[in-house]
């Protein structure tokens, strides 16, 4: 049986700071549709004796939520979206990490992988309806594969094994 | 409280209701003037994000009963509607949705109203109780990840 959409879910670490307690925020309320992009990059070579060899470069993984509705009540993570748009904020201000969850089983833990990833807000206003702030998170290395524990009421998750 | 005990409370709190009638009934409305009856016509998925949750879209039909003696009186009972439309716009609120067994909160995202017209003159006699239908929208959301 194929998988929901809403088996893949992501977090972001809304502490922006890799060494303390990580509190996860889920991303995807308000979002129909949201692709991790690989964005793969590969040369391909041609030799002068008309050889053709592909040099990988691995991968620039990154992702765009199109919509986040500013929202006083996602407290740490909407006053941290609001910090980086607002005060301009660069750098190791934008760096937290990013929890990706493949709910593929119906009971157990669940893989998951942990990444360093750069949040940057794109915009932010929007039409009527809300205060929109899409923002782009781009994965930025240390990636471990962690096991994971997830409510299944409220989505909450907890790592199990690091 | 679902979503047709929400709107129904709305309508309620509605100020010209309130100084006419006390109770918004639902699927029926008394034949006499200054009675209005909630009808419930059918809900669609709007939109479903990629955690699950949903935006739903549930009509309603209000009929409200009102005098007609003369045109004055008409005048004013679709003025009524339009404000009633108005009103409802700027209104909003937390909706409960119960999903196989499991309570789901969500919140109203906009009430939208119109067509409010003259519908049914029972037995042919103006003097008494004509039936006026306004269209009732109210979209809400389904939150899946707070129960």
């Amino acid at each position: 049986m194929k998988l929901k959409r809403s088996a893949l879910l992501h977090y972001i670490n809304t502490k922006f700071d890799t060494t303390s307690t990580k509190n996860w925020f889920l991303i995807g309320k308000d979002v129909e549709d949201m692709s991790v992009e690989m964005n793969p990059d590969t040369e391909t070579v041609k030799n002068i004796l008309d050889e053709t060899n592909v040099n990988d470069n691995g991968y620039e993984p990154a992702f765009d939520v199109d919509t986040y509705f500013a929202n006083p009540d996602d407290s740490e993570f909407y006053e941290k979206i609001k910090d980086i748009a607002m005060n301009r904020l660069t750098g190791d201000s934008c760096k937290t990490q990013v929890l990706e969850v493949l709910v593929d089983k119906t009971t157990g833990t669940y893989d998951a992988w942990i990444e360093d990833c750069i949040v940057k807000p794109q915009s932010y206003g929007g039409a009527q309806g809300g205060v929109r702030i899409p923002y782009n998170v781009s994965f930025s290395g240390n990636r471990q594969q962690v096991q994971v524990n997830i409510d299944p009421d409220t989505k909450a998750v907890t790592i199990v094994t690091d | 409280m679902n979503i047709i005990e929400k709107v129904r409370e709305i309508l309620q709190n509605f100020p010209k209701i309130q100084e006419v009638c006390n109770t918004v009934h639902i699927d029926f409305a008394d034949p006499d003037p200054t009675s209005y009856g909630l009808s419930s016509i059918g809900e669609s998925v709007i939109s479903e994000d990629i955690l699950g949750n949903l935006k739903k879209r549930h009509s309603f039909l209000l009929y409200a009963v009102f005098s007609s003696i003369n045109d004055y009186e008409r005048l004013t009972n679709t003025s009524v509607l339009i404000e009633l439309s108005d009103w409802l716009r700027s209104q909003s609120g937390e909706v409960e949705t119960a999903v196989d067994g499991e309570v789901y909160k969500g919140e109203i995202i906009e009430i939208k109203a119109g067509n409010g017209m003259l519908y049914d003159v029972p037995q042919e006699n103006r003097s008494e109780g004509v039936r006026y239908q306004l269209q009732i929208n109210a979209d809400y959301t389904v939150n899946f990840t707070e129960v």
